[in-house]
């Protein structure tokens, strides 16, 4: 007993300590608007200690208009751009609308198309989760990415911004963050592939932190979810879900979910969606039953067949084994987008 | 420094009750934490030239950044190893009790060759079509990562 209470001692002396180092780390973020970025410990070759942390815009009270680029995966190549408004109101509630849009090829922007505007409306709560980039777990990040700072800071929409670089130490795709020097919020990031190629660029141009927020329809979910747990789900699931037995280096499974789909199309069940990380780059492996399906391959002696297809820098893989249908989309190279998929049938 | 005179400054009452526990293991994703934790903290107990900490910490108090000198354990390592002992009792205990292991930090997936992927691959012929031609479902999971097209779903 004595010798508990001596480590359960020690260990509040070293939970001290961290705090200690916690409080230390938060005032020179304060502090550190005034001398410029670089400021977070290094190694000796240069890179961070720790990754940093961020704070995101959808936990405050705000009016951001943002540009947002994609590769249009054409044969011309180019990127489309599109300017959108996120309004946020500190309550949990937001809206994420497209103003205009300039395709690729184009110099101005104009207006978006009906079925753009659409996928906005019935999107915009999952790009703001999904899309808009969440930090994982420092263990990861980490691991899976060697952090650097740019003593320089740079500007954003007129805010100072500290400046870091995540280079993936797989070689999966980099990608560089901005956050607000004076509280760490997240107002820009470009996400590179493997091969250097931009696959999204988010930049925030107008920021207004005292907004009015007039006659706003705020988002909802599209279906009913519930994190996946199946003693307990009332959404059931009327299959077994496969898992990927590959997933690429440093991933981790980020959460699951059961969406509540059944009839949304002919035959289709209630969804699995498990989401997958390397803390920055993000997979979903997502599946549902299909009494309409036959299936494209027969049996696990046979060579499964499966649709592939890019858009926007994502990478899609779907195929449907008898009486199901399995999705793989992430932002990953192709490779590992299909072995992921390939492993399900493990 | 070597590995048995690090061994050596635990108490002997700590390596008493280590060799009780016999040969029990730990999770393997607990011992890459846990080292992991370690390697860190001595990362972070490097320490500057002693003249150099004098003029930054003279600078950081005048400033206010911190109020008192930050305490350095001398005996970390030792109380690093205490509480890494005591998380594997914890841990031992909730899986012997509990039967569960969550709240450990996942496991991160492994590098696996090219040979091996590619065997996974093997087992799927890909056809590759245009975004539109792709299910509904596959297109909006595309766009809440941000894949949206000039024509939107479709």
């Amino acid at each position: 007993m004595r010798f508990v209470a001596l480590l359960s001692v020690s260990l509040l002396f070293i939970a001290c300590e961290q705090t200690s180092n916690v409080d230390a780390v938060g005032a020179s973020s304060t502090q550190r608007a005034a001398f410029g970025g670089g400021n977070l410990p290094t190694d000796a070759a240069g890179f961070l200690l720790r990754p940093p942390q961020f704070t995101y815009v959808e936990d405050s009270t705000v009016y951001l208009e943002r540009e947002v680029e994609v590769p249009s995966n054409t044969t011309a190549g180019g990127f489309h751009v599109f300017h959108e408004v996120l309004r946020v109101d500190g309550q949990g509630r937001f809206s994420l609308n497209i103003i205009e849009a300039m395709l690729a090829g184009a110099t101005t922007f104009s207006a978006p198309s009906v079925d753009l505007e659409i996928t906005y409306h019935d999107q915009q709560r999952y790009m703001v989760q999904y899309r808009d980039v969440h930090l994982g777990l420092s263990h990861g990040l980490l691991q899976n990415f060697r952090w650097t700072e740019d003593p320089v800071l740079q500007q954003i929409a007129g805010v100072d911004c500290l400046h870091f670089t995540a280079e993936s130490v797989y070689s999966l795709g980099d990608a560089e963050f901005w956050v607000d020097a004076s509280n760490d919020m997240l107002l820009a990031y470009t996400l590179f592939d493997n091969a250097g190629d931009v696959t999204l660029k988010l930049t925030t141009t107008v920021i207004d932190t005292t907004p009015v927020h007039n006659g706003v329809g705020w988002s909802s979910s599209l279906v009913d979810e519930q994190i996946y747990d199946p003693n307990s789900n009332t959404i059931t699931l009327d299959y077994a879900v496969s898992q990927p037995v590959y997933l690429p280096p440093g991933f981790y499974q980020k959460n699951a979910r059961v969406l509540d789909s059944f009839g949304m199309f002919q035959g289709m069940g209630n969804m699995h969606v498990a989401l997958y990380s390397d803390g920055i780059h993000q997979i979903f492996v997502a599946q549902h039953s299909d009494s309409s399906s036959t299936g494209m391959g027969l049996s696990s002696l046979e060579v499964n067949l499966a649709r592939y297809s890019e858009i926007g820098g994502i990478r899609m893989v779907e195929g449907n084994p008898p009486l199901k249908k399995v999705y793989v989309v992430g932002q990953m190279p192709r490779e590992e987008i299909h072995t992921v998929f390939s492993s399900l049938f493990y | 420094m070597t590995d048995s005179q690090q061994r050596s400054e635990l108490p002997p009452q700590v390596i008493a009750e280590m060799r009780e526990m016999g040969g029990l293991r730990a999770p393997p994703a607990l011992w890459q934490g846990v080292s992991t934790q370690l390697i860190t903290d001595k990362l972070e107990l490097k320490k500057a030239p002693s003249n150099l900490w004098d003029g930054v910490h003279a600078q950081l108090v005048e400033e206010g950044v911190i109020a008192q000198p930050t305490r350095v354990f001398s005996l970390r390592p030792m109380f690093a190893a205490a509480a890494a002992l005591l998380i594997v009792l914890s841990v031992a205990f909730q899986l012997d009790w509990s039967g569960s292991n969550a709240g450990l930090t996942p496991q991160l997936a492994p590098v696996l060759s090219a040979e091996q992927k590619a065997e996974f691959r093997s087992r799927v012929a890909f056809i590759e079509v245009q975004p539109h031609e792709m299910s509904a479902t596959s297109q909006a999971l595309a766009a809440a990562l941000g894949g949206t097209s000039s024509e939107g779903i479709r």
